[in-house]
């Protein structure tokens, strides 16, 4: 049986950023798995987004689903510059750490349209899911986390990694 | 002790030599199916190992048949039931969670449903996307059990959806078969199947 799942790289913030990037992937895997833990905003007005290669063209779109103690929310973007994948509704967390994990499945192929998956997990504000397209049959090579309104703060976590069907 | 290398023509203090030490993986992938040009009417994985604790699917999948906006991938285990194709055993019963962007809802399904699949005129090029997770697939004191996490955006209608959900037998599983509930599987479809070891 082939062995996978494999860490590509780690970034651990030093100082509070507004952008946290992965270039450079190797286009050997299958899947990617971006593991965001211990994060926290500097500003809870936005969510965390991701772009791939650098784009920042209108060619994301994305539909969130997320509950926040008292109600369920449901909201959609549509030819927006980037992609929801953090704090939809209530927004981040500036004070509780919190964990998101992002699903990026076939990210090198370069027929079809990219599609993504992420789940939210914010024990003091929501939880959510969210499910994202990049309209670019592009390999993806440079995943791009962003904010729009404050930072990551120092000791978050992102790990990215890999793992290779047979 | 001391190893002289025929490569390096170098001694170590170890039977490496100056090879890292080869530690075995507990997440392995155990096989894969991709559709080709002349689509598929199912995804089947026979034969499945009995090495795992757990077992993982990960997939991206479009359908050919008549519809612009989102269908559902169906799914069964040990050829149970019998006929692809067949949403209607009451062997299966299992809960979803989904939000479109315009309304959100949950029910139970008495299908067997695991993920969201996207119909064949809908915008081009793009495929619904899933996880699903078996726990202890071979347990035979429980019944067969899963989760999956699927969705698919058409910029401008998709959904994102939860499921859980169970089949009603004890039996170990041994056969995965997924397979759309409208036309066949296209091209670039695929799936790939991975076990998921735990330390002894």
């Amino acid at each position: 049986m082939a062995l996978t799942y494999e860490p590509i790289a780690t970034t651990t913030l030093s100082s509070a950023t507004n952008s946290v990037s992965f270039t450079s992937i190797p286009s050997t895997y299958t899947d990617l798995i971006l593991v965001c833990t211990n994060v926290k905003f500097t500003n809870s007005a936005e969510a965390g987004r991701i772009q791939f290669n650098s784009d920042t063209g209108t060619n994301y779109s994305n539909v969130a689903l997320g509950g926040n103690g008292t109600s369920v929310s449901t909201s959609k973007q549509i030819n927006v510059s980037s992609g929801r994948v953090m704090g939809a509704f209530v927004g981040p967390s500036t004070t509780q750490p919190e964990t998101t994990t992002i699903q990026i499945n076939d990210y090198s192929n370069t027929t079809t349209n990219k599609t993504y998956l992420s789940r939210f997990n914010g024990a003091g504000t929501e939880v959510n899911a969210n499910v994202g397209l990049w309209r670019s049959t592009s390999a993806i090579n440079q995943v791009t986390l962003i904010t729009t309104a404050g930072n990551f703060t120092s000791g978050s976590v992102f790990t990215l990694f890999g793992i290779q069907a047979s | 002790m001391t190893v002289l290398s025929l490569s390096t023509k170098q001694k170590y203090g170890t039977l490496l030599g100056p090879n890292s030490a080869f530690i075995p993986g507990h997440y392995e992938s155990i096989a894969t199916v991709t559709v080709g040009s002349g689509q598929a009417a199912s995804i089947d994985f026979t034969s499945i190992p009995t090495t795992y604790q757990h077992l993982q699917v990960r997939g991206m999948v479009r359908q050919g048949g008549a519809g612009t906006g989102l269908s559902n991938l169906v799914f069964r285990f040990n050829a149970d039931p019998l006929t692809n194709g067949d949403t209607s055993s009451s062997n299966y019963v299992g809960q979803y969670f989904y939000g479109n962007g315009t309304s959100q809802g949950a029910g139970i399904s008495n299908r067997n449903y695991c993920s969201d699949n996207v119909n064949g005129t809908a915008t081009t090029n793009t495929f619904a996307t899933f996880v699903m997770d078996i726990y202890d697939y071979q347990d035979t004191n429980k019944y067969r059990f899963f989760r999956c996490l699927s969705g698919c955006d058409l910029n401008n209608g998709g959904e994102v959806t939860m499921w859980s959900g169970f089949w009603k037998n004890t039996n170990a599983l041994n056969q995965l078969t997924f397979y759309p509930d409208n036309g066949n599987f296209v091209q670039y479809s695929h799936v790939s199947l991975y076990g998921i070891k735990v330390v002894a």
